[in-house]
Formats: C-alpha cells, sequence, structure tokens
C-alpha cells in the first residue's frame, strides 16, 4: 500500500493525491480516468473493480479503505 | 495423407468459442487458447467433440510459437486448411496511460502471434500446401477513432493491413479477409458493457440493436466457405450499421 499514493496520482495525472480528494471535484476526473484508476486497481492489487462500483468511492480514503478491506 | 483442421485462436471463449461451436459440424479444428479447462469446456460444447484437439498455448510468447507449431502438426500429421485469428485483448485506456509493457503485449496477442502463424502456415515443409483461407477477427477500431482506443484501434489497423497485402501474395491459392465485428458482448468486453450508462448510450447507436457472437460466427463460415471464393482482401464489418449511422 506504499505505492497507493503515488500510483493513483498517476493515474489520475496529477502531482499528489490526498485522503481528503473527492475525486468529482477534479478537474481530470472524467471517464478515461475512470477507466485508467480500473486499470491501476487491476495490476496493482488484482482487484476488478466496474465503473458504477468507483462510482460510490467518494474520496482518496473511500479507495484506499476499499483496497485495505479487499485484502482481509 | 494429413487431416485438415480448421486452426481457431481464442477458442475458449466469446467470439472464438462461438466460431468453434459453429464450425464443429462441418469441420475439424484445432481450439487454441491459454485456458485448459475452458478449452475443454468449448469441446465439449461442439458437434462431434472427438474429432477436435486442443493445442493450449499463450499466444503472447511469440518467439515460441514455431516449436509448437510445429509439434502439433507433426506429432499428429494435421494439416491446416483454415486459420481463424479470434485472439485478442483490450484495454481501453486514456494514451497517456499506456506503458511499453501493456502495448508490447496488445500487439503480441492482436497481430504478431497471427503474423508469426501464417508464416509458419504458408512453408511448405510444415503446412504443405493446406492452407486455403485466413480470417483475422479485428474491430471497426481499426476504421474508426474512439477515446481510449488508441492501442487497440493501432493493433487492429496493422491486422488488417497485414490482411491486404497478404490476400495479394498469397493468392490465388489462400484468401485472406478481415471481419471487423461491432461493440459485442463477450467475456473480454464485459467490464464495457457493465458500465451501464455506457452500454447504453452505445446500443441507441445501433440501428438494428445489439450483436452477438453467433453474428460473426455466421460471418466467418460465409468467409471459409467456397461461397466466398471470390473475395480476398476485404474488412467486412459486422456492426448492426453502428458505423455508418451519424444520427444525432
Amino acid at each position: 500500500m506504499d505505492q497507493f499514493y503515488q500510483r493513483l496520482a498517476e493515474a489520475i495525472d496529477i502531482e499528489t493525491v490526498n485522503d481528503d480528494m473527492v475525486f468529482e471535484e477534479l478537474d481530470e476526473w472524467d471517464s478515461l480516468t475512470v477507466l485508467s484508476v480500473i486499470a491501476m486497481m487491476d495490476s496493482d492489487y488484482g482487484l476488478t473493480i466496474y465503473a458504477d462500483q468507483l462510482k460510490k468511492l467518494r474520496t482518496v480514503a473511500d479507495l484506499k479503505e476499499f483496497i485495505l478491506a479487499s485484502k482481509k | 495423407m494429413a487431416n485438415k483442421y480448421v486452426l481457431i485462436t481464442g477458442a475458449s471463449s466469446g467470439i472464438g468459442r462461438e466460431i468453434a461451436i459453429h464450425l464443429s459440424g462441418e469441420h475439424n479444428l484445432i481450439l487454441n487458447g491459454r485456458d485448459g479447462e475452458r478449452l475443454n469446456s468449448t469441446r465439449s460444447a461442439c458437434r462431434f467433440p472427438e474429432k477436435h484437439v486442443i493445442w493450449q498455448y499463450d499466444l503472447n510468447d511469440v518467439a515460441g510459437i514455431s516449436a509448437a507449431l510445429y509439434d502439433l502438426l507433426r506429432s499428429d500429421s494435421m494439416g491446416v486448411s483454415h486459420f481463424i485469428h479470434a485472439a485478442g485483448m483490450i484495454r481501453i485506456l486514456p494514451h497517456k496511460s499506456a506503458d511499453p509493457e501493456l502495448t508490447l503485449k496488445y500487439f503480441n496477442i492482436n497481430v504478431f502471434s497471427a503474423s508469426q502463424l501464417i508464416t509458419l502456415l504458408v512453408r511448405k515443409t510444415i503446412n504443405s500446401n493446406h492452407l486455403r483461407s485466413v480470417v483475422f477477427i479485428s474491430s471497426t477500431a481499426s476504421k474508426f477513432g474512439a477515446r481510449g482506443f488508441g492501442l487497440y484501434g493501432a493493433t487492429k489497423g496493422a491486422l488488417d493491413s497485414l490482411m491486404r497485402s497478404l490476400a495479394v501474395e498469397l493468392a490465388p491459392g489462400i484468401r485472406v479477409n478481415s471481419i471487423l465485428p461491432g461493440g459485442i458482448r463477450t467475456g473480454m468486453t464485459e467490464s464495457i458493457f457493465n458500465n451501464k450508462p455506457l452500454a447504453d448510450s452505445m446500443l441507441k447507436e445501433y440501428p438494428l440493436g445489439p450483436g452477438e457472437a453467433s453474428d460473426i460466427a455466421h460471418a466467418v463460415e460465409f468467409l471459409i466457405s467456397g461461397k466466398a471464393r471470390w473475395i480476398t482482401g476485404q474488412q467486412l464489418i459486422v456492426d448492426g450499421g453502428r458505423t455508418v449511422n451519424i444520427s444525432r
């Protein structure tokens, strides 16, 4: 999980991310960015997530929780 | 005297599997894929399962195809009369997220493996004079653009350009064509169709509504048959009219 913030920032194509960031409030957030994040979840964590599931994860913290929860 | 087979890559699922099932009544098949279990399942769903051969091989390993195919054909004195490349991968991504590893894998599976297989299948020392026709399962992304489709479209465009020159070079004995499907719901495209708003908006654009894998299988059946004897070098679009639709 130590790479999580860096990899997520890369997927969204911004310098850094933090827990409080709301995805939909980011300028870069569009349907293609969603696909980049989905691809990152698959390649880095082996997780399959669909666009409508991702919609429910509002913030970076929500996404991190989702990944941590799936590892249990 | 070799038995003649139709080689189908990507036979473990989706369009490749559907093609296999449709051709199984009239042809002996070589079913290629990565997943032995799913290949067995395809074979069980075919007519006359005992006539068909499973060739489990990961096409991403392009360098190893030569030895593997040679072993397969030699061991049972098999000849390949028709080659259908239905193996493919799709990963819709903004181009800014592409990387060299993904790009190489894309081209290996979608293009280079097919190219290498044909190189081998036209060599007399490997496949005698058996090859009669080739069909590539391409995509409308070969001819048209879409967001996130840069690499996928590049591989399908490459496939179709290869198809055209091979059609000329290998004539008159061998015909080479491509089928360009529109969006069809299969295991490969599941993640696209699971995005409901996207799927709904997609389907509104299709004058004939949604298509199925069997629509592609029927087109393949026609192209490898004697009824298509004067057709070569063609991109046959099978997409329910989507790509001619410019209505708002």
